[in-house]
């Protein structure tokens, strides 16, 4: 609703997003990347997923992909291409997919150049998402540090904030590859949270992404600071607006309560992006080790 | 036992399920009480101008002589323009102006409200300061008429005097805006409005054309209402009124330099919400204290000054009373003192406090030493809703038959262990019951949609029908929660979910709103308070109290209390009509408070006494 009212593109590019993961689910890898190249055309950061919805088409296609020798047909107990000689090629995969996602990118790029006069929609769509000139407050956290900074080292510090993120993507796919939906929504939330020009779209979108892993809602010793982090998101999704209404109109508070806020407001949404994973990975665990379900964790 | 096994065994235990209601009143003892030890020295400080370019009082002011005659003669062509029609009136004011060697222009404005009409046009003039760069400009306003209806003759008079003089200084950094508006609340507002915007589109209830001649960005606004007849009265006292829309308040600075200035160089008396001798004792702090408690949480217009602080432009009004022998040119000292001390700021007054309570012209209690008392009495409602969270999950076997379980005698037990310690408690109490959220989610949403209504109702009907929509209000308030009980059946449970959702929505709101209008916050955390007491019951004579107590204590009885207890004069009508015109003209958000948060909660509260007395009826035991 808070999206509806701000009226972004941002609206766009999660839809886009969406359809993406949905025909990776159903192993459609071109549609996929067609969607991811056009949502990452909008926004870029959506490049990010690229591993992990690669990853969850490979997984589905394999799923879904029968035996080659399989002489019982459908009533044949191995209804997965299970070993290695069924799958399909990771390098043929992947060519295939990132040569989609690439093609689809080159010729919306391309389209955009018919209807521009030039290429300078280039620096000014891409490089604004990159380089962060514009530091209107947002519900994100890098506003505050890059209006503060001085010049000389404004460049090291995009640098890191970039290299966080960028670092999230293989990880997830690597530790989650027998979940693939877990990492493509681990790396939502990363987004989400850590993005230059981050706003409360796509917290929302991600927070309903959630569902997707319902089945680590039902296991009772996961997501053990459900109720802590909810609470917190309401209380700052209420102070947020009040404080940025009365550092900016009414001119009584000032920048520190609103950053406060949003700060607040990124803890709330990393407490539940932690909380996600270590309940995917409980799950995991659980699934290997029936005899620790209910057990307490304890930190060596 | 060891202290840990104590403690696993207080997890089932009632003591901790019954501790809630407790902790909820002392929160509410507590921040009723705070409030209460405000008033005391070590509460309290005295205030101090703390922007050192102010320097109050420095300058030698002089305003007299001369020009006191210049000021007899324009009270007596502004009781002469009186007598006329309005255009003359408007004619004759922008002569002097132009006169005087101001640049002026006019501004017409129409509002619509309940069926009334507001007109009026604001006639300003714009003096450009020989030594500013015009992107600053200070106000002076005199409006037309008082905020109690009255002509401010003198006050208009000094304005104009005060105009032909300061043109005649060298030393202003400035911009001077002189604005005299028709009427004290909306004539202001129309202006500021237009003052800070391009063009505002023409809506059902409000035409305010855009304002010809700007200045620079307003740095601080003077208003002077001095209602004194064309043969003068002096007066014994300066009141200044300092409350802005939605409870937003000037920087403190400008009021301690108006006071020091008036009390200090000029020797005027200053008071506060009009309360005559200030004799600085407990009684008349907590008075001043309450006042201001109280003009803060209604939000609206208290003067001229109040349309320009929500734009972040600090205003006060100097209102003259009693019967004394300052006379206008002590007025008019004050008030180039005061513009004296404006124009040697640089930057808007930010150093002071923004959020204060008044106990005297020179003692104020800052937000760190208030804010926790409407803080402590939001927490009494969350406190309650998370008690009422953790009994929504109990087993229906663990609660009492009164509270709508089926609890037995004999209850089965089982041993817990943890770690080394081992501890026998009720079996149930080591499991939560699966919540069924669905209904009281959608029962909450529903009822704050439903809030709206009250809000349409209150703010839309014209004049005649207000009291007619506050009685078919308070008839629907009353009857409401039977109804939505009777059609909505909701067990133990589910009634405690929803009691607990509405009471963390309600004291979430609630803090939010005391970093916005503390007085709202806390006045509403007092009236809504019972909200965290009330419980289903099945028993008849327990929901009979818990209704009695809500319905005392119900949205629509606050407005009729209101009426009684604070405007007995006005009558019930002209209340409501205020509190219309404050919505729909002036943007005062009390009623979006009352009828889409209290109202709501309040609702709620009434459905889970009903559905005690719904559950009763149905189940016959």
């Amino acid at each position: 609703m808070a999206t509806a009212l701000g009226r972004p593109t941002t609206a766009f590019t999660t839809f886009f997003t969406l359809l993406s993961i949905r025909h990776a689910t159903e192993g459609k890898l071109q549609t996929s990347a067609f969607a991811l190249a056009i949502a990452s055309y909008l926004s870029l950061h959506p490049t990010l997923l690229l591993p992990p919805i690669g990853l969850l088409g490979y997984d589905q296609l394999c799923k879904s992909r029968k035996p080659v020798n399989d002489t019982d047909g459908p009533k044949s107990p191995m209804r997965y291409a299970s070993t290695q000689t069924d799958r399909p090629k990771v390098l043929d995969f992947g060519t295939r997919f990132f040569g989609c996602f690439l093609l689809t990118a080159a010729l919306l790029l391309a389209l955009s150049r018919v209807l521009l006069p030039s290429f300078a929609f280039l620096p000014s769509v891409y490089l604004t998402l990159l380089r962060v000139p514009d530091l209107t407050p947002n519900p994100g956290l890098w506003w505050y540090f890059f209006i503060e900074m001085f010049d000389p080292f404004r460049s090291f510090f995009l640098g890191v904030f970039w290299l966080h993120m960028l670092s999230y993507s293989v990880p997830f796919c690597l530790r989650m590859r027998k979940q693939p939906l877990a990492a493509v929504v681990s790396m939502l939330g990363i987004t989400a949270i850590f993005q230059p020009y981050a706003n409360v779209g796509e917290a929302g979108a991600w927070l309903s992404c959630l569902t997707l892993l319902s089945h680590t809602f039902e296991v009772s010793s996961t997501h053990r600071y459900t109720f802590p982090a909810v609470a917190v998101l309401l209380y700052t999704s209420l102070l947020g607006p009040a404080f940025h209404h009365l550092w900016l109109y009414a001119g009584s508070g000032n920048a520190n309560f609103f950053y406060a806020t949003t700060l607040v407001w990124n803890l709330a949404l990393l407490i539940i992006l932690t909380d996600t994973v270590y309940s995917v990975l409980r799950d995991e665990w659980e699934a290997e080790r029936p005899e620790g379900k209910g057990k307490d964790v304890r930190q060596i | 036992m060891a202290l840990s096994a104590r403690l696993l065994a207080l997890r089932g235990s009632p003591f901790l399920y019954k501790l809630p209601p407790y902790l909820s009143a002392l929160c509410v003892l507590v921040g009723i009480g705070w409030i209460l030890l405000l008033p005391l020295n070590e509460y309290s400080r005295q205030t101090y101008v703390s922007e050192n370019a102010i320097l109050p009082g420095q300058v030698h002011t002089y305003f007299g002589g001369s020009e006191h005659n210049i000021f007899r003669a324009f009270r007596q062509e502004v009781y002469a323009l009186s007598q006329q029609s309005e255009d003359a009136r408007q004619a004759g004011v922008l002569k002097v102006l132009a006169d005087s060697g101001l640049k002026t222009a006019s501004q017409p404005y129409a509002y619509q409200v309940a069926g009334e009409s507001i007109n009026g046009t604001n006639v300003y003039g714009i003096l450009q300061g020989p030594r500013a760069d015009a992107t600053e400009a200070m106000v002076l306003l005199a409006a037309w008429r008082n905020f109690d209806d009255q002509i401010n003759y003198s006050g208009v008079a000094l304005a104009l005097t005060l105009a032909r003089y300061f043109s005649r200084w060298s030393i202003w950094s400035k911009d001077i805006i002189l604005l005299i508006p028709s009427d004290s609340t909306y004539g202001p507002l129309a202006w500021v409005d237009a003052y800070h915007s391009i063009c505002i589109p023409p809506t059902a209830s409000r035409n305010i054309s855009a304002v010809p001649l700007k200045a620079g960005a307003l740095q601080a606004a003077v208003a002077l209402d001095y209602p004194a007849g064309p043969w003068g009265q002096r007066f014994s006292s300066l009141d200044i009124l300092y409350d802005g829309l939605n409870g937003a308040l000037p920087n403190l600075d400008l009021l301690n330099t108006a006071v020091s200035i008036a009390s200090g160089q000029m020797g005027i008396a200053c008071t506060l919400h009009n309360h005559g001798t200030h004799s600085d004792s407990y009684r008349d702090r907590l008075s001043v204290l309450g006042s201001g408690l109280a003009t803060q949480s209604l939000g609206h217009a208290t003067g001229p000054h109040s349309a320009f602080i929500p734009y972040h432009v600090d205003a006060i009004t100097l209102k003259t009373v009693g019967d004394g022998w300052h006379d206008e040119m002590s007025l008019g000292r004050v008030t180039e003192s005061v513009f004296r001390s404006i124009n040697n700021l640089l930057e808007h007054l930010h150093q002071s406090f923004f959020f204060y309570i008044l106990l005297n012209a020179n003692r104020f209690v800052s937000v760190g030493n208030y804010l926790p008392a409407a803080m402590v009495l939001a927490g009494s409602f969350t406190i309650s809703a998370l008690g009422l969270w953790v009994l929504s999950g109990r087993d229906d076997v663990l609660v009492a038959p009164l509270a709508g379980g089926m609890a037995k005698e004999k209850v089965e037990m089982e041993t817990v262990k943890l770690g080394s310690d081992v501890a026998l408690v009720p079996r149930q109490s080591t499991r939560t019951i699966q919540r069924e959220l669905f209904v009281p989610a959608l029962s909450l949403l529903g009822v704050h949609i439903l809030g709206y209504i009250p809000l349409w109702l209150m703010t839309s009907l014209s004049r005649e029908n207000l009291l007619l929509g506050l009685r078919t209000t308070t008839a629907v308030t009353l009857l409401l929660p039977l109804a939505l009980a009777a059609t909505i059946r909701l067990t133990r449970s589910q009634a405690q979910m929803l009691q607990s959702l509405s009471l963390i929505l309600l004291g979430a709101l609630l803090a939010t709103l005391a970093t916005l209008n503390f007085s709202l916050a806390l006045v509403l955390g007092v009236l809504a308070a019972p909200l965290a007491f009330v419980r289903r019951s099945s028993s008849a004579l327990v929901a009979a109290a818990q209704g009695i107590l809500l319905a005392v204590t119900s949205p629509p009885v606050a407005v009729y209390a209101l009426q009684r207890m604070f405007y007995p004069a006005a009558g019930l009508e002209k209340l409501l009509l205020e509190l219309a015109k404050g919505w729909s003209a002036q943007g005062v958000w009390l009623l979006w408070v009352v009828w889409g948060v209290w109202w709501p909660a309040w609702i709620v509260g009434g459905v889970v006494v009903g559905s005690g007395v719904m559950s009763a009826s149905s189940e016959p035991r």
